[in-house]
């Protein structure tokens, strides 16, 4: 069986494959989805395509319920609010229950939730992308290179057994409390700073089995040195378990991200993020309509991640 | 093992102790300025007083060997925030992360060793492929999320009571039930498979017995090591679940000396959490010892 055939055959590698691509679509196109400019309209005589995005100066200080009230003719996105427009058509409306107005109600500076929930899914995957990519890399580098040599595995096995033992949130914390800046990028090389030993104990594990198989010992023989066997022939036989690791830790590091968003040290404010519905939820009284849907969009990521990890598990496994 | 666990702990130490010690220090801003608020209203001459009695202006490696010949001793310097010693604070807070951490070991395990072996024993059904998608779910829950729904469902805030502990501990369980009972059930299918499970069945012993009686047994070894990895994780996840609950442990105090940046009190909680973390790591070794009649012979 192929590989392409044993990934679809693994229980829902399929269904969390096609959820992972709706979300990154969500993520691209969140202008389009939820914006408080139409996707075209006119107003005064001018024909406007996608102001949404162009954002032209003309309708500076309008909104779609303000262009509407003016009798402007216009397309409205499927949400029609910012995700950081605290006056919607001039009206402050403060921690609204849901209503047709606004689906998931607002928060606490009179923002739609909905509009926040669309935005905050470009945080939760850039940061997830950005995180396992470092460590992945990180992880697959250092795994591999321990399995090289007696000495650096003494080394390298000691500070990957070292690194396991951190209580990564104590760790996380403290890195973003201290450093002055939380960009997209920073959250991601702070996860990916706390999760690399874990791939490169996977890493290192299969490197070693690698290390003793056959074609390894036949390169070493004429004449390879350490780095092409280390990079031609040990490497692609070690990556599989650390690209298995990637797909969860897409989902590891969403939750992470939303950890940290929550106690307040993930993007700076008024950055859409999921995690800071859930701590508005926490300030506010536990309002249902802001802790169950981005429970739900989180849980939905992490869900879709596990599930194509588990399908690669089995697409990469030898049988 | 337990030799090679216990050459372990030095270098843990230092490792996190160290790590802690250079990001505290290269970090942007110091304590003084930040005690100072923006430095208004405050002259240069106390910020230099303030740094020079707290060791601020001293060189970093000379820092760090002072800070770690005080720790051997348990001293961890005093609180910038208060100035109350640090081992006090921690001595305080420690009680109900400890009490966290160890009910939440008790219902991760108790849990997912009977959740995992259900599983094993249920694979292929269609009952069984819901339960693991069950644990899917679990596992994709945020602590913070599971936490403040369990407060809706009516959980008690703040104090030290046997209710707010508990609500504490099931969710910073959840992970931990989701990945021992993952665990558990790909290690029961393993021991399923071995020669003596078929004899066993050969000789006719049923389903239960062949599972509880024969492979079990072996299925159950390596899940006590297990718990040296989760404890990291149970401490991590201590830092949500004492937010939400209003518990007043190690977490919330990492929390609180984060926002203040309080130097002495992050590398005492530092060192507190990795040593927890290494008794853990020791039992789970001594009692995987103790267990295996094998290792015990290669000892001997």
């Amino acid at each position: 069986m192929s590989r392409a055939a044993r990934f679809r055959r693994a229980p829902g590698a399929r269904a969390g494959l096609a959820v992972l691509i709706a979300l990154v679509l969500v993520a691209a196109f969140a202008g389009l989805l939820a914006s408080d400019l139409p996707l075209a309209c006119r107003a005064e005589g001018k024909f406007y395509f996608l102001p949404c995005v162009t954002r032209p100066l003309a309708l500076a200080g309008a909104d779609n319920q303000l262009l509407r009230a003016s009798g402007a003719w216009l397309i409205a996105p499927p949400i029609p609010y910012g995700p950081e427009s605290q006056h919607p058509g001039g009206v402050t409306a403060v921690l609204q229950p849901p209503s047709r107005a606004h689906l998931f109600g607002t928060d606490d500076r009179g923002r739609d939730v909905a509009a926040r929930l669309v935005h905050g899914t470009r945080v939760a995957l850039a940061v997830g992308l950005v995180a396992v990519l470092l460590y992945v890399a990180l992880g697959l580098a250092v795994g591999v290179t321990a399995a090289m040599g007696r000495r650096a595995d003494l080394v390298l096995g000691r500070v990957i057994e070292v690194g396991l033992t951190f209580p990564t949130l104590f760790l996380l914390l403290a890195i973003q409390g201290l450093t002055a800046t939380a960009s997209v990028v920073e959250v991601g090389l702070a996860i990916a700073l706390t999760q690399w030993p874990h791939v490169a104990r996977l890493v290192r594990a299969e490197a070693l089995r690698a290390m003793a198989s056959p074609h390894v010992e036949a390169a070493r023989a004429i004449g390879a040195s350490p780095a092409r066997l280390g990079i031609v022939h040990v490497l692609p036989l070690a990556a599989s378990p650390a690209l298995v690791a990637g797909a969860f830790g897409v989902g590891q590091a969403v939750l992470f991200e939303t950890a940290l968003s929550f106690l307040g040290f993930g993007v700076p404010a008024p950055t859409a993020s999921w995690g800071e519905l859930l701590g508005q939820a926490q300030a506010a009284g536990l309002p249902l309509w802001l802790l169950l849907p981005p429970t739900g969009a989180i849980a939905l990521t992490v869900v879709a991640c596990s599930l194509v990890g588990d399908g690669l598990r089995r697409a990469l496994e030898e049988t | 093992m337990l030799l090679k666990r216990l050459a372990l702990i030095p270098p843990t130490l230092v490792g996190i102790t160290l790590a802690t010690f250079l990001l505290v220090h290269l970090a942007p801003g110091d304590p003084a300025t930040a005690r100072a608020g923006n430095g208004r209203g405050v002259s240069a001459e106390s910020l230099a007083a303030f740094r020079h009695a707290y060791g601020l202006d001293r060189p970093l490696a000379a820092r760090y060997a002072a800070w770690l010949g005080r720790s051997l001793t348990l001293d961890f310097g005093d609180s910038l925030v208060d100035g109350r010693p640090v081992r006090a604070k921690i001595a305080e807070a420690l009680p109900s992360t400890l009490a966290l951490a160890l009910l939440a070991t008790l219902f991760a395990y108790g849990l997912a060793v009977p959740l995992g072996c259900a599983l094993a024993a249920g694979d292929g059904r269609r009952w069984a492929r819901a339960g693991s998608a069950i644990l899917y779910l679990g596992y994709a829950l945020p602590a913070a999320a599971a936490a403040m729904l369990l407060l809706y469902a009516g959980a008690p805030y703040g104090g030290r009571g046997a209710g707010v502990l508990t609500a504490g501990a099931a969710c910073l369980s959840i992970a931990a039930i989701v990945r021992l009972a993952r665990y558990q059930r790909g290690a029961l299918l393993a021991a399923l498979r071995a020669d003596y499970v078929l004899t066993a069945r050969a000789a006719g012993a049923g389903p239960a017995r062949v599972i509880l009686r024969h492979a079990l047994r072996n299925a159950l070894l390596p899940m006590v090591t297990l718990l040296g990895a989760e404890l990291p994780a149970l401490l991590s996840g201590s830092v949500i679940v004492e937010q939400v609950f209003g518990l007043h442990g190690l977490g919330w105090l990492g929390f609180e000396a984060v926002l203040q940046r309080d130097y002495p009190m992050l590398l005492g909680l530092a060192t507190v959490s990795a040593v927890v973390t290494l008794a853990g790591v020791l039992a789970a070794d001594a009692a995987y010892g103790a267990i295996d009649p094998r290792l015990r012979e290669h000892r001997a």
